[in-house]
């Protein structure tokens, strides 16, 4: 206020000093009041860590027909009354020593965080606010935690028909999701239930968009730095769920929300299960067709985590076009289109893969033209690297295809552009906030059942001038092939 | 990373506070009755063929469950079918409640090797009771009542738990440990030791059953350290007590490296060394419907809801 260069207006008064004076006083009185304030926090919080500590004490003291090990704790630093109790036996000096070892001292170990065993709280702790999807495995729709206000995700899990009990495939969806923690996985809060015992909801963290409604309802595709970002949380999320044995099975940019602080959340995991290695024969019926592996297409029972890696190189490509990469009206459908833009596969590019159950009932046309990836043209606009991961994750040999974990350290991603900063993407208007979702026009992940027998031609429309007009041909019995 | 290294564990209030007790059953009526629950799952488990995890994980559920639900809310026989038919979901090894249900009733007729001899009928000898299938043969309407109380009794479970049905085993932990301590050296190269004692690949074998088999008489223990100790505390333990029974060294204050206190493994070692629950001579017979009895060196133990309070009775009048 003194450093203020004197205005023309300024009439310097008495009256002006002594206002200032006494605001100033008014500010230090609350300063003081504040800070007292801290202190007294302080000074509580140590008395209810005191007092918590002799309850502590006391409730083993309690409980002393329980022996004191049985007592959790969770600070790091060893209890004196423990020490005391149990006078750890040293180290023998002479073993010590003899090893020049001067780490005498206490090892300090770990301790693990244990969670409570306690039952589901009850659905009516939410206050429904409106619903945002319907899928086959369950009602999603945005509720409000009463308690704390929170805006919720609330999944209901359909067990109406069920016959078996609580279904397997959910009780999977539960388990991995309560594993898979990481950043760019949704966050599981709690399971809750309702009064019957078929009401089972998942509550998770309210996520304004999925990433396919956003990507259909964008003006401009998203920029390469934002693609980078956006791929390198895919790609984290993914090698966290391999590394605890999580296979999710269903990546697609529908089931990929994202928030509006530049973050997005791998999402149902409907279809997620552990797996093993060896890995034992899976079910077929994973993945939405679009995003599925041409070795899953091809009737692979044992297949491992680079299905879920197929499926980010579709999301990838899927992010630089604006729109699915390869959309296939049919399984048959489907592979003929892999083909066309990766190339009919080589022995040598991916041995012993005419011996797959649904490779030998197909017939694929075999010429220098139809071997190789043409995503050079199909991406004009990506840079070398960009391909080179591009291709490596849409690799047609599973065995050969890049694991999570290694393109995380794709040299695209040190690239100029780099990735962009989180805080620095665009927000946009919720949808599933306001309004029901559209009805999105993409297969939905396959249902339980037999595995489709896929017979046929597979054309390569399109690819070359050889094969333009495939589709006009007729096609022996059973169904026709619509290509275009 | 760490949640394999984790488990949900009992807060003192709930050990201290078991609903079986607060509903009028004394303490050792319950520990007999959860102990002839982990024998019923063992048991089936082997008759089925399931591996000892999917067994063990049927067990820690059922422990859990009865800390927050009493054995009169609750009765034995659905809730360890229930339990046994979650854990085969839960482990990716599914069976059909039809064959647990024949499974369970075969292990309680007078053919099952569990029921007491003395109960057996002396003239229904060998030839006639094994024609007679009437004795484990679950009628239809038997069927569908049971198989509709182990399917609620399942939904309870998963509530009663929070759907948090995740239960790290220390069995793998204890396999690796061992192989980090380098004492599961290869058949391929026996080391060769001047007295001989390590050298044969057959005692490093008998090293991990007798681990795992610690391990596995850990979950029918009265002390319920399942529900109290994480996975790798377990582990540890049992390797200490395998170890000093086939006399293999290890290193001083091994037990460290995996974050246990001494403390913590000498109670463990307690526990192990105390052994199962026993009855007066170590026998335990489990009869559905029947009286609570000692004779001919064995116990005998109903599981059925009437008998369990005929005996709360008794008990009471003593």
């Amino acid at each position: 206020m003194s450093s203020k260069p004197k205005s023309r207006w300024e009439t310097e008064t008495a009256e002006d000093a002594a206002e200032a004076a006494r605001r100033k006083a008014e500010k230090d009185a609350k300063k003081a009041l504040k800070l007292e304030k801290v202190r007294k926090a302080e000074e509580e919080a140590a008395a209810r860590r005191r007092h918590e500590d002799e309850e502590r004490h006391a409730q083993s003291l309690a409980v002393s027909d329980e022996p004191p090990s049985k007592r959790r704790k969770v600070s790091a630093e060893p209890d004196d009354d423990d020490t005391a109790a149990f006078p750890r036996k040293k180290h023998a000096s002479s073993a010590a020593a003899a090893n020049g070892d001067k780490d005498t001292s206490e090892a300090r170990l770990i301790r693990f965080p244990a969670p409570e065993i306690k039952p589901c709280n009850s659905v009516d702790d939410y206050e429904p606010l409106n619903r945002i999807e319907e899928g086959s495995y369950g009602i999603v729709s945005r509720a409000r935690h009463i308690a704390s206000g929170e805006v919720v995700a609330l999944k209901k899990l359909k067990l109406e028909g069920e016959t078996d009990g609580f279904p397997i495939t959910s009780l999977r969806e539960i388990q991995t999701l309560m594993a898979a923690r990481h950043a760019n996985v949704v966050n599981l809060r709690e399971v809750v239930v309702g009064e019957q015992l078929n009401q089972v909801y998942i509550v998770m963290d309210f996520i304004e968009h999925d990433l396919k409604t956003l990507l259909d309802d964008m003006p401009e595709p998203f920029l390469q730095s934002e693609v980078k970002t956006l791929m390198l949380q895919l790609l984290s999320a993914t090698a966290t769920m391999h590394a605890n044995w999580i296979m999710h099975r269903d990546l697609k940019t529908s089931n990929l929300l994202m928030n509006n602080r530049g973050q997005i959340k791998v999402a149902d995991f409907g279809l997620a299960r552990y797996f093993g290695d060896p890995c034992l024969p899976l079910t077929q019926l994973v993945v939405t067709l679009w995003y599925r592996s041409p070795e899953l297409l091809l009737g692979a029972q044992k297949y491992g985590t680079a299905i879920d890696v197929w499926s980010i190189g579709c999301i990838f490509a899927e992010l630089i076009l604006k729109e699915p990469l390869f959309q296939g009206k049919s399984e048959i459908d489907q592979l003929s289109k892999i083909f066309e833009l990766m190339g009919v596969p080589t022995d040598e590019e991916w041995p012993g893969w005419r011996r797959l159950p649904n490779s030998k009932s197909l017939r694929f046309p075999r010429t220098k033209q139809t071997t190789g990836h043409l995503l050079r043209s199909k991406f004009p606009l990506l840079t070398t690297n960009g391909v080179s991961l591009l291709s490596s994750l849409l690799s047609l040999d599973p065995s050969k295809r890049i694991t999570a974990e290694e393109a995380l350290k794709h040299p695209y991603f040190r690239d100029d552009p780099k990735p962009k900063s989180e805080a620095m993407f665009p927000t946009f208007p919720s949808k599933a906030g306001q309004e029901k979702r559209r009805r999105l026009n993409s297969p939905s992940a396959p249902m339980r059942g037999d595995a489709p027998q896929l017979f046929g031609e597979v054309g390569l429309a399109g690819r070359s001038g050889l094969f333009a007009g495939l589709e006009e041909e007729e096609v022996g019995g059973g169904f026709s092939l619509k290509v275009h | 990373m760490v949640s394999i290294f984790t488990a949900p564990l009992a807060t003192p209030a709930q050990l201290s506070t078991s609903p079986s007790q607060q509903s009028g059953i004394p303490e050792s009526l319950e520990q007999k009755l959860h102990l002839v629950a982990c024998r019923l799952i063992q048991a089936a488990g082997i008759l089925m063929e399931l591996p000892q995890p999917t067994i063990a994980t049927a067990i820690v559920l059922l422990q859990r469950y009865y800390l927050t639900t009493s054995l009169t809310a609750s009765p034995l026989l659905q809730t360890t079918l229930a339990s046994l038919y979650l854990s085969t979901k839960l482990t990716e090894h599914s069976q059909k409640p039809r064959d647990l249900i024949n499974i369970f009733k075969y292990l309680l007729s007078p053919t099952s090797p569990l029921h007491p001899p003395h109960l057996r009928h002396k003239d229904d000898e060998t030839t006639e009771r094994k024609s007679n299938k009437s004795l484990y043969y679950v009628p239809e309407g038997d069927y569908t009542a049971l198989r509709s109380l182990l399917l609620s009794t399942e939904a309870k479970i998963l509530r009663a738990l929070g759907f948090n049905t995740t239960v790290n085993l220390p069995y793998t932990l204890a396999f690796n440990y061992l192989q980090s301590l380098g004492v599961l050296t290869s058949t391929s190269t026996p080391t060769k030791t001047p007295d001989g004692s390590l050298s044969n690949p057959l005692q490093h074998d008998k090293l991990v059953s007798t681990t795992f088999a610690y391990l596995t008489d850990l979950l029918s223990s009265p002390s319920q350290v399942y529900l109290t100790h994480h996975p790798h505390e377990l582990a540890v333990a049992g390797i200490y007590l395998a170890a000093r029974d086939h006399g293999v060294k290890l290193p001083e204050r091994w037990w460290e490296v995996w974050d246990v206190e001494r403390e913590t493994l000498g109670f463990l070692v307690v526990v192990m060394r105390g052994g199962t629950y026993t009855a007066a001579s170590g026998k335990v017979w489990i009869v559905e419907e029947g009286v609570f009895e000692e004779r001919d060196g064995g116990e005998v133990i109903a599981i059925g809801p009437d008998s369990v309070e005929r005996e709360m009775e008794r008990l009471r009048n003593l």
